[in-house]
């Protein structure tokens, strides 16, 4: 079991995974940048001022941070990124519940899957979590571009 | 002992926070996505201000039931009620459309998809107390809608002779 968590192979495909997810759901919400701030809006959080400043801003960096966990680049402050959105999400879509607020969540922009917030979708963040921590973790860069700039 | 001390060192190692190296490659991922966002933004055809504005509804779009009536009795504006579905089959003002505050974006585009952007529309919830109708409005206002008001007291106010019962026209 030990060696399966730290073969390389596992640590590709949850590179591939991870980035993957954060590609697609950047993908929506730079195309529709309107709906993802309505999104944000509807979770009471944030000030209004900030809003759209969010609305722009995660998704960029949902999909640099996707990018550059596929071809392994920055794979360490990647993770750290992906882990920080994560907990943010999670932390938002708890208080969402915790206010009885039925809103979109907002997570993977407007698509056939759109879901409201609840339990399902901290338990997938969670998961996403354990994956960013993973990569965060173990440092193996093979297959990865960190690889051929190590020192 | 001493391979368990490396072991230990190496567990350590990794679970530090990030090298000097990697907080530079942090800050470089930051700084490349807000850029790209400032540029995509700048130069997309139907780009976002940078500060969302608070939905301010102005005194003309804040209808008192007086204000509203001749409207409805003249049909100059078609009226949406942001509350639940079963508040709204319970009684709601005639021919008024139901779009819940928080149905899903699917649904709320494709009834805000058939409306007029330019026509007067009306939108209320129970009272004066309810904020879901001004939340319906600015998100309307959001995507081009002009002249939306909110009824400022509420299906409450409104005459019962010009309520009914039922579903969605």
């Amino acid at each position: 079991m030990k060696g399966l968590f730290s073969h390389p192979i596992t640590h590709l495909m949850i590179r591939l995974i991870l980035g993957g997810l954060f590609i697609y759901a950047a993908v929506y919400k730079i195309a529709d940048p309107y709906q993802f701030a309505n999104d944000i809006r509807n979770y009471d959080l944030l000030p209004y001022y900030l809003v759209n400043l969010m609305a722009l801003f995660l998704p960029w960096l949902e999909l640099y941070c996707g990018l550059f966990l596929i071809v392994g680049l920055f794979v360490r402050a990647g993770s750290t990124l992906i882990g920080l959105m994560l907990v943010v999400f999670i932390i938002a879509i708890i208080s969402a519940i915790l206010r009885g607020l039925d809103i979109e969540c907002g997570c993977y922009g407007e698509m056939a899957t759109a879901s409201r917030v609840g339990l399902k979708k901290v338990l997938e963040d969670v998961i996403l979590l354990a994956m960013a921590f993973y990569l965060f973790w173990d440092q193996s860069s093979q297959w990865a571009i960190d690889d051929w700039l190590k020192d | 002992m001493m391979i368990e001390n490396m072991n230990k060192q190496s567990r350590e190692h990794r679970l530090r926070l990030l090298k000097k190296k990697e907080w530079y490659q942090l800050v470089v991922l930051v700084l490349l996505s807000a850029a790209s966002a400032i540029l995509f933004n700048a130069f997309s055809g139907d780009s976002l201000r940078l500060s969302y504005q608070a939905p301010q509804i102005s005194a003309g779009s804040m209808l008192t039931v007086e204000e509203a009536l001749p409207m409805h009795k003249r049909r100059e504006a078609v009226f949406i009620d942001a509350r639940k579905e079963s508040e709204y089959h319970s009684g709601h003002i005639s021919q008024a459309i139901n779009i819940p505050h928080n149905s899903s974006r699917t649904f709320k585009m494709e009834q805000f998809g058939r409306l007029d952007k330019k026509q007067n529309i009306i939108v209320y919830c129970e009272s004066a107390s309810c904020a879901t109708a001004e939340r319906l409005v600015a998100e309307m206002q959001f995507i081009g809608f002009g002249q939306v008001a909110v009824l400022v007291d509420g299906f409450e106010a409104w005459p019962p002779q010009f309520a009914e019962k039922g579903k969605t026209p």
